[in-house]
């Protein structure tokens, strides 16, 4: 990529007693939004708390920006946990933030207000967090991470609790932070719409594997999208039109109900000019599984089928 | 998205890492002052302070206008108003001497118990329970910071009740008197900061060790409550009645803290009510207090650093 990596690890290994959370991990990451993604004890969390230097690696090294000893006022991070103080006003709690981290009281609290105000905070920052809803608190979260201009953020599940407006906002902060920003970000999820919507590189743990660590766009590869669509017109000519383009039609059975496997490439806007074409009336066009989720759960299998061989998986 | 316009990166410079601790301090401490328990405890003390503030005016001014005149002492005959006096100021220990502070901070430190077993869980106890200790954790300044900060919020608080009230005693006495008593008397100045810190890190190591097990308010309450109520009962009941060794009433934590600071100030010993009077070592008490910190210590560092938390 000719820039340097944001994260390496080489041989990284993490055991608890005879239990090996993390086995021989070894990716590089890059500048960019990272989506960090894996079922329940997939070592997650692990891999954080090593990145933050809050635990120590049994075997094998890990290196943020080249260093191996991190410093954390290079890197914010966002909790899953509430981790606030309810008595504290929401801009004292972000520069209270922003004072652990080395900021002079004063600027601070100019910092706190600047930032609560970019994430539209507005008035309600003069609020005690314990009033506040669960998209509040998130934001509060993120501005604690943000307040001393870290380079990298690592934030744990910062989608999670909130509504669909929330969580579009939410990602679009990420998206402006890495994008507009230059900050790197390292999203830990399990909402892989989340990763597939703003994330450039993934690593994808399983079972204290790293089962992949690549582009987004190489992960997903050539997988197909799935739609769902529901009309009211001619089924038959839509079928036939909508066949020269998309891999496969398929008539549900239900009436008026088709099933659209697309290429990689597949845009939904051009589907519905194509029914619309036919002077079809979308009632419906979903998709019913993202790319991500075909890719995701195939590694998963890949790793099962693997392991049940006794091979070595990736 | 116009508010993100507003985003700008930070370029000035910034703290020393320790200074987050101050930080921490600060806002530890503006938890303890919005319970209402610390401005009940906070009013006892005031109360106790100026029962000694005005006590030792009164006794300082009646000592200077007695006469060796005798006085009737209601229906029990008649009394010589200079002995009177001087009986009086012995009994009470309000005349500036080792004794009197001894008592004071005594009396003040048992305030600050029933303070710390309140508050504390709020002071420490709710950033182990709402999981907030990895707020900390991920800052440039650590566990470090954290323990140092709240260290210090709880010392405040210690040195508010005790330290702080006993030196306007002392500089009452310096005016009212002559200000040659502050020099007459360096070991009292000196024992003063001394009792105060043997408080200090008696009780705030403590604190911390038994927060981190219990938590809770209930909790550290039935933890304090034997340490400092079961336990010097028992030690009375084994020696006074069971005739064991004097030496077991080094298990009586809070009576090493009062020997050692008696120590401090050059007090005599004030000895426990309904017990023997046999005063224990102060050597044998500051081993007790010695050890219970660094025991406190070694398992506050056991659970606040240990690697692995949860996130």
């Amino acid at each position: 990529m000719g820039v340097n990596p944001v994260i390496q690890c080489k041989n990284l290994t993490r055991k608890f007693g005879s239990k090996t959370v993390l086995d021989n991990v070894s990716f590089e990451v890059f500048p960019g939004i990272i989506g960090l993604l894996g079922p329940n004890g997939a070592g997650k969390s692990t891999l954080i708390k090593l990145i933050l230097n809050l635990d120590l690696p049994t075997f094998g090294t890990i290196r943020v920006f080249g260093c191996d000893q991190v410093d954390l006022r290079k890197i914010g991070f966002m909790p899953e946990a509430k981790a606030i103080i309810p008595s504290m006003k929401g801009f004292e709690f972000v520069a209270f933030a922003g004072e652990l981290e080395g900021l002079k009281r004063n600027d601070a609290l100019r910092r706190s207000h600047e930032i609560l105000d970019c994430l539209g905070m507005g008035e309600s920052r003069f609020r005690k967090l314990g009033e506040y809803s669960t998209g509040m608190i998130q934001k509060v979260k993120l501005a604690q991470a943000l307040v001393h201009d870290p380079e990298l953020l690592v934030l744990d599940e910062p989608t999670a609790g909130l509504d669909p407006p929330a969580r579009t906002q939410m990602l679009d902060y990420l998206n402006y932070f890495s994008r507009q920003q230059g900050k790197s970000i390292i999203l830990s999820t399990h909402l892989l719409g989340d990763v597939e919507t703003v994330c450039d590189q993934v690593v994808v743990l399983n079972l204290g594997l790293c089962l992949a660590s690549c582009s987004l766009e190489k992960l997903l590869g050539n997988k197909v999208d799935l739609f769902l669509l529901e009309v009211v017109g001619d089924l038959e000519k839509l079928t036939a039109i909508l066949g020269e383009s998309c891999i496969q039609v398929q008539d549900l059975g239900a009436i008026k109900k088709l099933s659209i496997q697309c290429g990689p490439n597949a845009d939904i806007t051009s589907i519905a000019e194509k029914v619309l074409s036919t002077g079809a009336q979308i009632k419906k066009l979903i998709p019913l599984e993202s790319k991500l989720d075909d890719a995701f759960f195939e590694l998963l299998d890949q790793q099962g089928s693997s392991s049940r061989l006794g091979e070595q998986p990736f | 998205m116009n508010s993100f316009l507003e985003y700008r990166p930070w370029r000035g410079s910034r703290n020393p890492r320790w200074v987050g601790s101050l930080a921490i301090a600060r806002e530890s401490i503006k938890l303890i002052f919005v319970r209402k328990v610390f401005w009940v405890v906070f009013s006892l003390g005031v109360l106790n302070f100026l029962l000694y503030f005005f006590g030792q005016y009164l006794f300082f001014w009646v000592a200077d206008q007695q006469t060796n005149a005798m006085v009737r002492v209601g229906g029990f005959g008649r009394a010589n108003q200079n002995d009177m006096m001087q009986f009086l100021r012995g009994v009470l220990k309000m005349d500036g001497s080792a004794e009197t502070f001894r008592n004071f901070i005594n009396l003040q430190s048992r305030g600050i118990i029933v303070l710390l077993v309140l508050a504390g869980a709020s002071l420490l106890g709710e950033d182990l329970n709402q999981g907030s200790l990895i707020f900390y954790q991920s800052k440039s300044g650590g566990m470090k910071n954290y323990i140092l900060g709240k260290f210090l919020a709880a010392s405040l608080l210690v040195h508010l009740f005790t330290t702080i009230p006993s030196f306007f005693l002392f500089l009452e006495i310096c005016f009212i008197d002559t200000w040659s008593y502050l020099f007459q008397n360096p070991r009292l100045f000196f024992g003063i900061i001394g009792y105060g810190l043997v408080i200090n890190f008696g009780l705030v190591s403590l604190l911390f060790a038994t927060v981190g097990i219990f938590r809770t308010t209930i909790g550290l309450i039935m933890c304090w409550a034997g340490i400092f109520f079961l336990i010097p009962s028992l030690c009375v009941i084994m020696i006074d009645r069971l005739k064991l060794n004097p030496a077991f009433r080094v298990l009586d934590y809070w009576y090493c803290v009062e020997r050692l600071g008696e120590k401090c100030l050059g007090a005599s010993p004030s000895g426990i009510q309904g017990s023997q009077d046999i005063p224990l070592n102060p050597w044998l008490a500051a081993l007790s207090l010695v050890t219970i910190c660094a025991l406190s210590f070694a398992f506050t560092f056991k659970i606040y650093f240990k690697k692995g938390v949860d996130l």
